[in-house]
């Protein structure tokens, strides 16, 4: 029972549902916490056949190494995700038992994206996700940003499926066959590749840029990263991003691995764009949401980089910085959760101000977090950079490199704004301090992991080549 | 001998104080315990780091006290420490300013004193493991480690616009060095290896050399500063607070010389025969025009920030010259400029802490107020114009005699600026010290204190020792500069 993870959470969540619907005596806090214990005893699903390999339902899924590693990865996210809906003290509209299942629902939607292995399955759990984040987005219904930015992402992710669809089926009538592997076979066989496979293969990455909001196609990220209540934020920004680029890098290598020189170009566009896009976008914000919006479009672009040469090393190197930007982002948004005055969630970067005279620990652990999104060594964001910039020049993309390294300095500039405010600025209103342990000891790990990595980065680069290898067991 | 592993001792070191000090009470107004502390800790680092000099073996031109961690599993990549002897004195430069500037900032009271010793701990780990880095990544990781508690104390501690010149600093000098990540991770696909040493022996087509050089050259024209590279450095000077200026004059300075002569010359050396022109360009305006600068100032410590720059002038033309004087010229410039121009920001901040203001038109007839510090400032300041008797005299008597070995009209050129240094200094002590004692210094101020003693009477020592037997650097270093400069290349320049 390879699929049994994803089995085991759905029925699991519905059983919630019941129990939630049924018995009001069943809190919301109740509820997430058995969801944070599916989640942990689902991981040992997964972990118990991380080394295995095969199809399954006809090809329509596929269980090998590294879709298992992301799903860990996610799995991970998520708890930690749920973790903090559990210790924080949230908006009251949050309080809903239904949030912790929709969680698991998108999460079993996004594990079964990082195993399809057929345009159909694809679609149908990219569908799963989408449909319960535009849910999560809007949860807060009285309030009318988190529905604005619903509205704007559900638009924005119909647009997408819609190009998806019209993708897919562009390469449906071309060959004949929506599975991956056939589609790889009808590959391999021709002789000259016909245009319009690179046409339907356009499409459907203009479909999943826009899911990772990668530039141009990022428009909806800041809107909707503002708009949705920060626990939601928190969510977008990490694990459907992890699951998006999974599924990128399962579609690029697997199936498409023919046309290299086609989608290399598009990547290397793309990239590019959303490197600039995303260090010139966050200059100018004055909202922490926001500008960490853009700060994940400058980290997809970075991403984007090591995908171009569609190489083993290229996806150990992804691997290993979403591993990292995982904690990262995680642990800054930990934070902008906990960022509280008078009882009030505020976001604005000038809140930061004055945070090291009230909180010198919080404001240690901040800084040590944004050094690492920036990529200065010695943090962990510095060894994410440096693997993926070797292997761009190992390649011989030398102009990648450098248009990634101005970029990062221009990024670095608005990280080190966040260190001024907290640092140098002088606060007129302070934040509440924050008096919750778990948060503390959490944002603390969070520090150490980002300052620890330095020392034995080995053990990533192990980690992550010894599960990438079954990606390219076929080829 | 013992097999001391003292490099990584020397790093760890400082942080482990660093514990001590943040674990100490803050309730006591002057942080006592803490400084104690941090002095402790300084003090015993320096001490160990004169093991280097005692036990290092003067014919060798290698790597010595090397030590090897693995890092990455892979052979090539390792984390490995070691000194040479053009490294070794830069490391117990870095040592011995470090405890100078906690010595001096004993009887100070600043706000947040924990974290500000902290850095300055934090400091010293960074930059010993720069200077003792032997592969290119770890010096890399140093290197640029050393902007985050740079930042912190210009931008927390600095003065009024603190904030500008703390962005101008980390950009500026974050820029450069991100394009020597680029050559750094070229070199290592290019030989499979990152070690300095295995490096050395290895070549490269001379226009991957152009373009490599160009690289590091980025990063360093930026760090020591060259002209036109330079305008972060007064700003950072100014805004910096006095052991900021200290240690950014003393030490962070000869970061980018340092890296000159490691990379840009040991391994490219036909690039840097190639660029030898545009670098003497570059240093004899920086000379010239920033001495014309200083001349104008009104901020000591910006007159003392642009002389700096005219000063490293004479340093990248001794480098580039690329013969035994010019380098031994570039590294007792260094050393007696990280000396001089240290004690020079010591008594501007001793001026500063009792009158409070920079202003060179505040003072006047300083003399008669602090007698003793006007004596002490006389003698830095004739060690920074190069007076015979001090070190800065030797520096830039050998690199101006290696430069007239190479081209004569540069040697010609940038002797100027040893007279309008002089012009400039001795205007600045003459405004400041001389004449009619000022209106504004009614106030009857106490002469320098014992922990300012210690300060001056250390460097003014070592400024005139290393004047007078300028060997005792030397003999370290001429068996690794002499290599370097026999793999160079014969130029025409």
């Amino acid at each position: 029972m390879l699929i049994l993870p994803e089995i085991f959470i759905s029925v699991s969540a519905l059983l919630l549902l019941l129990l939630s619907s049924f018995y009001k005596k069943v809190s919301y806090r109740d509820i997430a916490y058995l969801a944070l214990i599916i989640i942990f005893v689902s991981q040992f699903f997964i972990l118990k056949d991380i080394f295995y390999f095969e199809e399954i339902f006809n090809g329509f899924f596929v269980i090998d190494s590294f879709s298992s590693f992301i799903k860990i990865l996610i799995l991970i996210g998520a708890g930690l995700i749920i973790y903090f809906y559990i210790i924080l003290k949230n908006p009251q509209s949050l309080n809903r038992s239904e949030f912790p299942i929709l969680i698991l629902f998108a999460l079993v939607g996004m594990m079964l994206m990082v195993s399809a292995n057929n345009f159909l399955s694809l679609f149908m759990s990219i569908e799963l996700q989408s449909l319960t984040l535009y849910v999560l987005v809007s949860f807060s219904r009285n309030d009318f940003n988190s529905s604005e930015a619903g509205v704007k992402y559900f638009i924005i992710g119909s647009l997408s499926t819609c190009i998806f669809l019209f993708g897919t089926s562009l390469i449906y009538g071309l060959v004949g066959s929506v599975s991956f592997a056939e589609i790889g076979i009808f590959m391999s066989e021709q002789f000259q590749m016909p245009t319009l496979l690179i046409v339907g293969l356009i499409f459907i990455l203009v479909s999943i840029s826009l899911k990772i909001s990668a530039a141009p196609f990022h428009m909806w990220t800041p809107d909707v990263y503002q708009g949705a209540p920060t626990m939601v934020t928190t969510i977008l920004s990490t694990i459907p991003k992890i699951a998006a680029f999974a599924v990128l890098i399962r579609l690029l290598i697997n199936p498409f691995s023919e046309i290299i020189i086609d989608w290399g170009k598009i990547l290397v566009i793309l990239s590019i764009t959303s490197m600039i896009v995303g260090s010139l976008g966050a200059l100018l914000q004055t909202d922490l949401k926001r500008l960490m919006a853009y700060s994940t479009i400058n980290h997809i672009g970075f991403i984007l980089m090591g995908l171009i040469p569609g190489t083993e090393d290229g996806v150990t190197a992804i691997c290993i910085y979403l591993i990292f930007y995982l904690t990262m982002n995680l642990g800054v948004f930990l934070f902008i959760l906990n960022m509280n005055r008078d009882q009030v969630n505020v976001s604005k970067i000038k809140d930061l101000s004055g945070l090291y005279q009230s909180q010198p620990l919080m404001a240690a652990f901040m800084v040590i977090l944004l050094f690492s999104m920036a990529g200065i060594p010695p943090m962990a964001g510095f060894i994410g950079k440096l693997i993926i910039l070797n292997l761009v020049i190992d390649n011989d993309l030398y102009y990648l490199a450098i248009i990634a390294v101005l970029t990062s300095v221009i990024a670095a500039f608005y990280y080190i704004r966040l260190i001024k405010s907290i640092f140098f600025d002088q606060a007129n209103d302070e934040l509440d301090i924050i008096n919750n342990d778990q948060s503390k000891y959490l944002l603390g790990f969070f520090a150490v992991f980002n300052l620890g990595v330095i020392f034995y980065p080995q053990f990533f680069l192990d980690l992550c080549s010894s599960v990438t290898l079954s990606l390219f067991a076929l080829n | 001998m013992l097999n001391l592993p003292i490099l990584p001792i020397l790093i760890i070191l400082p942080l482990i104080g660093m514990a001590f000090v943040l674990l100490s009470p803050e309730s006591d107004e002057f942080a006592k315990e803490s400084k104690k502390s941090a002095i402790w800790t300084s003090s015993s680092t320096f001490l160990l780091s004169l093991y280097l000099p005692l036990n290092f073996d003067k014919s060798i031109p290698h790597f010595q006290f090397v030590n090897t961690f693995s890092w990455f599993n892979s052979d090539n990549l390792r984390f490995s420490l070691g000194v040479d002897g053009l490294s070794m004195p830069f490391v117990i430069l870095s040592t011995f300013l470090i405890l100078l500037c906690i010595v001096f900032i004993y009887p100070q009271q600043k706000k947040s004193m924990r974290m500000y010793l902290c850095s300055f701990l934090l400091l010293e780990s960074f930059l010993i493991g720069t200077f003792s880095a032997i592969d290119l990544f770890s010096f890399y990781i140093f290197f640029e480690s050393i902007l985050i508690p740079m930042y912190l104390l210009i931008g927390f501690w600095g003065g009024e616009r603190r904030i500008y010149s703390a962005y101008k600093f980390f950009l500026y000098t974050l820029l450069g060095s991100v394009l020597m990540l680029i050559a750094i991770i070229f070199l290592y696909q290019e030989f499979g290896t990152i070690s300095i040493p295995k490096l050395l022996n290895s070549t490269l087509p001379f226009y991957i050399q152009v373009w490599l050089w160009l690289a590091f050259f980025s990063s360093f024209a930026v760090k020591i500063p060259m002209w036109p590279f330079h305008t972060w450095l007064p700003d950072a000077h100014v805004e910096a607070p006095t052991e900021g200026s200290v240690i950014l004059a003393g030490i962070l300075l000869k970061l980018g010389g340092y890296g000159f002569i490691r990379f840009n010359l040991s391994l490219l050396p036909d690039a840097s025969i190639f660029f030898t022109p545009f670098i003497y360009f570059l240093s004899v305006v920086a000379i010239i025009y920033t001495s014309f600068i200083a001349l104008v100032q009104n901020d000591m410590k910006k007159l003392i920030a642009y002389s700096s720059v005219a000063h490293m002038g004479f340093v990248t033309i001794g480098i580039f010259s690329a013969n035994i004087q010019g380098l031994h010229g570039a590294v007792i410039q260094m050393i007696s400029h990280g000396l001089i121009s240290a004690a020079l920001f010591f008594s501007i901040g001793s001026i500063y802490n009792r009158y409070h203001t920079k202003e060179i038109n505040f003072y006047g007839g300083l003399n008669t107020r602090l007698p003793k510090l006007s004596i002490l400032f006389l003698i830095f300041t004739l060690g920074s114009i190069g007076f015979p008797g001090t070190s800065g005299f030797v520096g830039e008597f050998l690199t101006l005699l290696a430069a007239y070995s190479k081209n004569t009209i540069v040697a010609f050129i940038s002797a100027f600026g040893v007279i309008l240094a002089a012009s400039y200094m001795l205007l600045l002590y003459k405004k400041v010290f001389l004449g009619v004692t000022s209106d504004n210094l009614k106030k009857k101020m106490d002469d320098i204190n014992k922990y300012e003693v210690i300060v001056y009477a250390s460097l003014v020592c070592l400024i005139i020792l290393f004047g007078i037997k300028p060997e005792l650097i030397l003999d370290y270093t001429t068996s690794s500069l002499d290599r370097i400069t026999k793999l160079y290349p014969i130029s025409i320049f």
